[in-house]
């Protein structure tokens, strides 16, 4: 049965259920035991699972993830919260020497069954180093799945898929969405990753959007309908596996294709997905692919100034309009 | 064969796909997007109305009262404001632009029309010509007698045996074709840093239409039969009229026939069309009195220029060309019967 709850209450379900099934789970990172996690994903769980399976780590990212690795390797299923994604720097020898390359060194015959629990985002007047959306930098690191939920129910049936998978994942999270709500069954259920799904079919229009300009994108493909334009929105979900087939087919039928991520403009999801397109559908192609995207700058503390960083929906209607010149 | 198949027209790959598909050539289709730019659906409205061929963000309905009356006071429908039903343009919103004074005229208050992406390709290409290759022009008179003898004598035959009406045209045409045949420097190409010696004798002939002229070629003409040039020749004359040529057909052209016999030119200069690198231009045949053998004697005749580009063409091979299209046009036996 479905109810109303946050996304991060569905995530707290799905680590909940998975620590229940599988007593090789268990948590790890900073604040996530006895404080219940800094966006409280994790409340409650130390309580019920004790503080062996919900460890409180010293601020030491590139130990608690290499301590995760090698958990994993031998047997246990860690899901590590990372505060901040800005804070996944300290650890990248880890992320990207050890993690994403330990089933390739040792031929298949190692698994490295873990999940890293990151959140993205601007809007909470956290500055230039706790605001970052740099989540496509391990699009190019190849021997990492990458998560990205967009509603509570995907949070939760995503999760469990997460931790189930026997590759190590990056979880990416949006700070601001944790108190977004949904409908969230109460059993579980998985997600598969891997797999976009079309939130809005249209004929007009292709919109690729992750995390949080899923919505803006909705609402302003409703708004939009009134003046007759159609809009596909579609949630990718996944960074990797890239459901490139989901994104070609859209384009192929629209021959347009606007991408909608927070991350900075340079080299972002975007920019993956724009050469997709020129790679194999550029004769569907009506008009420019438009990115809509964070500036190239740092976050700023200024308030202002970080509103202005954030992809906005009046910045999907002015990419709309740049389409619609050549439709 | 193919010849300057990249194309300098800005169009979206979908519009460029759809117009490779159907083999339509782009440079015939107005852009309606940003700077001009063709689109897919102007691709699209070209194919549905080629002989309109508007560009498709323009007035969405005229009654076609109002387009005929546009077409005689030559009002640009582009700028009409319609005020009938969806913005419909009718006749007394043609009238209301025709009496008033046009708003976006020069210093002299003109009437400024926005040039076709046709013209616009015209302009580009010519000036490139005029401006990338040197021409040097060379000028013959041509008695045509014997070739008319010979076109009086064969068109019926050749209309009986195969069905088509031959024109002293395609006679020409052959005529050229074979002394290509005999000056590969003429049928080639320069880009600056190489000569390009085409294989194919692909002549084109410069079709007039109202927007702008079109220059279909005839696939080998240096190999095909006259009947086989005749109906090429017409069949690709009525399709340019009718805008359905294949980019192939115009790209593939390897030198170029101008022809105003039509007209009371005695003779002209033509732009040679690139990337080739010579063009021939065609003046009326008329009746002139010429001194022959000691003789006054009145002959058909036609004067030929051939403009030719400096930079890989020699006055003498263009000289040469020129004597021996003369020679195969005076005595025709020459040609056809190979007897060199």
């Amino acid at each position: 049965m479905s109810r109303i709850i946050t996304y991060a209450q569905a995530l707290n379900e799905a680590l909940a259920y998975c620590m229940e099934q599988d007593d090789s789970v268990f948590v790890m990172g900073e604040d996530v035991g006895r404080y219940g996690g800094i966006f409280q994903v994790t409340a409650g769980l130390q309580d019920r699972f004790g503080v062996d399976r919900v460890m409180d780590t010293p601020i030491s990212e590139a130990a608690f993830v290499g301590g995760a690795v090698g958990a994993a390797m031998t047997g246990m299923r860690p899901v590590v919260e990372i505060m901040f994604i800005d804070f996944i720097t300290v650890a990248m020898d880890m992320v990207v020497n050890q993690m994403a390359k330990m089933h390739f060194m040792f031929g298949g015959r190692a698994k490295v069954p873990m999940v890293i629990r990151v959140n993205i985002g601007a809007g909470r007047g956290t500055a230039a180093q706790h605001s970052q959306s740099f989540h496509a930098i391990f699009q190019h690191i190849p021997g990492i799945k990458i998560a990205m939920p967009a509603t509570p129910h995907d949070a939760k049936g995503m999760l469990i898929e997460a931790i189930q998978d026997d590759n190590p994942v990056l979880f990416v999270e949006h700070k601001k969405m944790y108190i977004d709500k949904g409908e969230v069954p109460e059993e579980a259920y998985t997600v598969p990753l891997g797999k976009a799904k079309v939130v809005r079919p249209g004929k007009d229009i292709t919109v690729v959007a992750t995390l949080n300009m899923v919505a803006k994108a909705l609402t302003v493909a409703e708004e939009l309908a009134a003046q007759g334009v159609d809009m596909e929105v579609i949630d990718l979900r996944s960074l990797c596996p890239l459901d490139r087939e989901a994104v070609l087919t859209s384009v192929r039928k629209t021959g347009t294709l606007i991408t909608a991520d927070e991350g900075c403009h340079t080299g972002n999801m975007g920019a993956e997905l724009a050469a997709l397109v020129a790679e194999q559908a550029l004769d569907s192609l009506q008009a420019p692919i438009v990115r809509v995207a964070g500036p190239d700058t740092p976050v700023a503390f200024s308030p202002p100034l970080e509103q202005a960083f954030i992809p906005s929906e009046q910045d999907l209607k002015d990419a709309v309009a740049r389409v619609l010149e050549y439709l | 064969m193919q010849v300057n198949t990249k194309s300098q027209v800005r169009a979206m790959p979908a519009a460029r796909s759809l117009a490779r598909e159907k083999g339509l050539d782009l440079a015939a289709i107005s852009g309606s997007g940003p700077e001009g730019c063709i689109l897919k659906k102007d691709v699209e409205a070209y194919r549905a109305a080629p002989a309109a061929a508007p560009a498709a963000s323009g007035p969405a309905k005229v009654t076609s009262l109002a387009r005929k009356l546009a077409q005689q006071k030559g009002v640009d429908l582009n700028a009409v404001q319609g005020s009938g039903p969806r913005g419909r343009v009718t006749k007394a919103d043609v009238l209301r632009a025709a009496a008033a004074p046009t708003p976006a005229g020069g210093a002299l208050g003109g009437r400024k029309v926005p040039a076709t992406s046709m013209r616009k390709t015209i302009a580009r290409r010519l000036s490139a010509s005029a401006f990338t290759a040197p021409h040097i022009y060379f000028f013959s008179d041509v008695k045509m007698d014997s070739l008319l003898a010979l076109y009086k004598d064969i068109k019926q035959e050749i209309l009986e045996r195969h069905g088509v009406k031959i024109s002293v045209n395609d006679l020409l045409i052959k005529a050229v074709a074979l002394t290509l045949e005999e000056f590969p420097n003429v049928n080639a190409s320069f880009d600056g840093e190489n000569i390009e010696m085409w294989e194919d004798v692909n002549v084109g002939l410069a079709v007039a239409l109202d927007e702008g002229l079109i220059v279909p070629a005839i696939a080998s003409a240096n190999i095909a039969s006259l009947w086989e040039i005749a109906s090429q020749r017409a069949d690709l004359v009525d399709r340019a009229r009718d805008r359905k040529l294949s980019a192939d057909e115009i790209q593939r052209g390897t030198f170029t026939i101008s022809s105003l016999a039509q007209y009371e030119i005695t003779h002209f200069t033509a732009i040679i069309n690139p990337p080739q690198s010579a063009i021939l231009s065609v003046g009326k045949t008329q009746e002139k009195v010429v001194a022959e053998n000691g003789q006054v004697v009145v002959r058909q005749v036609a004067t030929l220029g051939l403009s030719v580009d400096h930079r890989i063409i020699d006055g003498a091979v263009a000289a040469q060309f020129l004597t021996s299209l003369k020679k195969k046009l005076e005595r025709p036996a020459l040609m056809f019967m190979e007897l060199g």
